[in-house]
């Protein structure tokens, strides 16, 4: 936890410093339409970046998670292209994204792989898959009721922005006030006291990735309806996004640290990047630099302090340094 | 001998003589002289990226920042030489750019005490993003003068092969024949025993994720003499290959365990089924299902015979 809080304060500090910067730069940043702007561009980000949570809290990791993104797009467009309801669209988005998220739980808890290099395999796999099923082909031309999921706004506020905060919420409270939530921490904290202390840690181990993959599915359908069409390389390199969003916000991806809060100021931070780079000038070219950077930067500040613990410690670390 | 039957070597050889097998039945341009050397320069790029991976998770950790730091050795190689650095020199600033890029992931996650996988995720984004700020997302051509680094032969060989079947050669002599490989392979498998034992962990870590950097590198320059320009682009995913490699050569992710031997066939072996489907004109999706399919099993299968040999033990 300690981590996890002095990670909020360093991101808050950072805004805080960005703001100012603004401020005095560039006033035109500070309107209703921007920051509408940035929450709705965070907000495929954050909810799945809040699944990505669950599964590095029990220790795990899930790489496939752009695969399953892309995917479950494919999924609600053809279903909406099917003319079907909305509530069947999001459904099947959701259980698709369930599906995977079990298959993954399950190679990688079953069969007793490193989460890393199992997620990985499925992802080329999964990618395969889908571009053999779809063709290769883009979506495109959704009915327009369903486009209301991604780009209607309520009280002029996007609707994307609204399920944000619902699926922030319930997270929040699945993680600190439900014995299931705190599993999650027990088994990545230590899996072999939770087994003695009653949990089933293989249980738990796949329960998380089912969650992210349901938030993944979520984040899919807004991201179909935002956009109105899908490519079949949708998501390329989105793993890397959620798990920096995590990390920044202080989870730990050996297991039991961060939490809802951290992980949304780090999933804004990162999503909100591009649109900062634009303010401050910087060429797009330099996102990902920018982007590497601060992950670098954010990671190794929350370090330090863990640091002056070992050197009070030593364990003879010292020791063997110098000789 | 002995210690290359231990890592799976002679199922990795059967498994070659079984791909071999087929894709000399599928295609029969497959088993002449021309095809095959000619697939030895792909051959060597992916086994090259594979060595340094496999050194890295010989210490317990990974490196994901290989791809990029391919990109950014070539943006280096190709913006020196415009800038009219003469070209060995160049290959020098490039290779130099390696072992910093490494130093800087090997000092995060030994000094700062951080897990691999964070910082070279961060510096996968970082030096990718350094990569096309730099270059300005456009390619950059490299002189004619340094052409044979990767179009060239030494005899009848591939420039690629003879400098990668030497870099394997060279580490693993000094993986297996000096204390050096002894280190690491102690810290690999357990860091605080390394500690204790006088090892000086945090040199040899950096040292490991520094000649990761230095292999990457060195294959950016050879791709991109292959290939005659540099682009920020290249290596994208190379990080999955290269862990692909490593495993299915016989690594345990959890350190301690590698097989240098066994990655150099497992190269081969990953390139040969990926040149043979595509000369079979099998789509590279199912490509793509069958490389992630042979990870899994692959990793599935060694922690099978680990598992046995704690039972006979």
């Amino acid at each position: 936890m300690y981590k996890n809080r002095k990670a909020i304060k360093a991101l808050l500090i950072f805004y805080i410093m960005i703001l100012g910067v603004m401020v005095i730069k560039e006033p035109a940043f500070f309107s209703f339409q921007n920051a509408v702007d940035i929450l709705l561009n965070t907000s495929t980000t954050a909810i799945a970046a809040l699944g990505m949570l669950c599964v590095l809290l029990v220790g795990d990791i899930d790489v496939s998670v752009g695969a399953i993104l892309a995917a479950c797009c494919t999924v609600t467009g053809i279903l909406a292209k099917e003319g079907l309801p909305m509530v069947v669209v999001i459904a099947g988005a959701l259980a698709v994204g369930a599906v995977l998220g079990t298959v993954n739980g399950v190679v990688v808890t079953v069969f007793k792989l490193d989460a890393i290099v199992a997620t990985l395999g499925l992802l080329s796999i999964y990618r395969g898959l889908l571009i053999m099923i779809t063709k290769g082909s883009w979506i495109n031309g959704l009915p327009a009721n369903i486009l209301k999921i991604g780009q209607g706004r309520w009280l002029n506020i996007p609707i994307p922005v609204y399920i944000m905060a619902a699926v922030a919420a319930v997270m929040w409270f699945i993680l600190n006030r439900t014995e299931w939530g705190r599993n999650f921490y027990a088994v990545g904290s230590n899996s072999d006291s939770a087994r003695l202390g009653g949990i089933h840690v293989k249980a738990t181990r796949i329960t998380a990735f089912v969650v992210c993959g349901v938030l993944v599915g979520l984040a899919a359908v807004i991201y179909t309806t935002r956009y109105g069409g899908i490519q079949s390389n949708t998501g390329k390199g989105w793993e890397m996004t959620l798990i920096s969003s995590a990390v920044v916000g202080g989870a730990s991806t050996v297991g039991g640290e961060g939490d809802v809060s951290g992980v949304f100021l780090g999933a804004l931070l990162v999503s909100a990047l591009g649109t900062l780079l634009v303010f401050f000038g910087i060429d797009a070219l330099w996102e990902q630099a920018v982007q590497g950077l601060i992950i670098f930067v954010s990671v190794a500040s929350y370090a330090v302090d863990f640091k002056k613990l070992k050197q009070r410690l030593r364990l003879g670390k010292g020791g063997a340094k110098e000789s | 001998m002995k210690k290359l039957m231990k890592n799976n070597f002679f199922i990795l050889i059967l498994v070659l003589i079984i791909v071999m097998a087929v894709m000399s039945g599928m295609s029969d341009y497959f088993l002449t002289a021309d095809y095959l050397l000619n697939a030895t320069r792909f051959i060597s790029e992916t086994s090259m990226i594979g060595l340094g991976m496999t050194l890295v998770i010989l210490t317990g950790g990974i490196d994901l920042s290989v791809g990029s730091m391919m990109a950014l050795s070539s943006i280096c190689l190709g913006l020196t030489c415009q800038a009219g650095v003469p070209a060995a020199l160049a290959v020098l600033i490039s290779l130099a750019v390696g072992a910093a890029g490494g130093a800087l992931n090997g000092y995060a996650v030994c000094k700062m005490n951080l897990p691999a996988l964070i910082v070279t995720l961060a510096t996968m984004g970082l030096f990718r993003g350094i990569a096309l700020g730099i270059s300005g997302g456009s390619a950059i051509p490299v002189p004619d003068a340094l052409y044979f680094l990767g179009q060239g032969n030494v005899g009848p060989l591939p420039m690629q092969l003879v400098i990668t079947t030497g870099a394997y050669m060279i580490v693993a002599v000094f993986i297996y024949k000096s204390n050096f490989g002894v280190y690491l392979k102690g810290i690999g498998y357990n860091e605080e025993v390394a500690v204790f034992s006088g090892i000086k962990v945090t040199w040899n870590k950096v040292k490991a994720y520094m000649l990761s950097g230095f292999f990457a590198a060195l294959l950016g320059i050879l791709f991109t003499c292959r290939v005659s320009s540099a682009k920020a682009d290249y290596g994208n995913n190379y990080e999955m290959d290269a862990i692909t490699i490593a495993v299915f050569g016989g690594a345990s992710l959890a350190g301690g365990k590698v097989s240098f031997a066994g990655s150099y066939i497992a190269a081969i072996i990953i390139v040969l089924i990926r040149l043979g489907l595509t000369t079979a004109a099998i789509q590279t999706e199912i490509q793509s299902v069958i490389i992630g399919m042979i990870l899994i099993l692959a990793v599935a299968f060694n922690n099978f015979v680990a598992s046995r040999k704690e039972i006979e033990i």
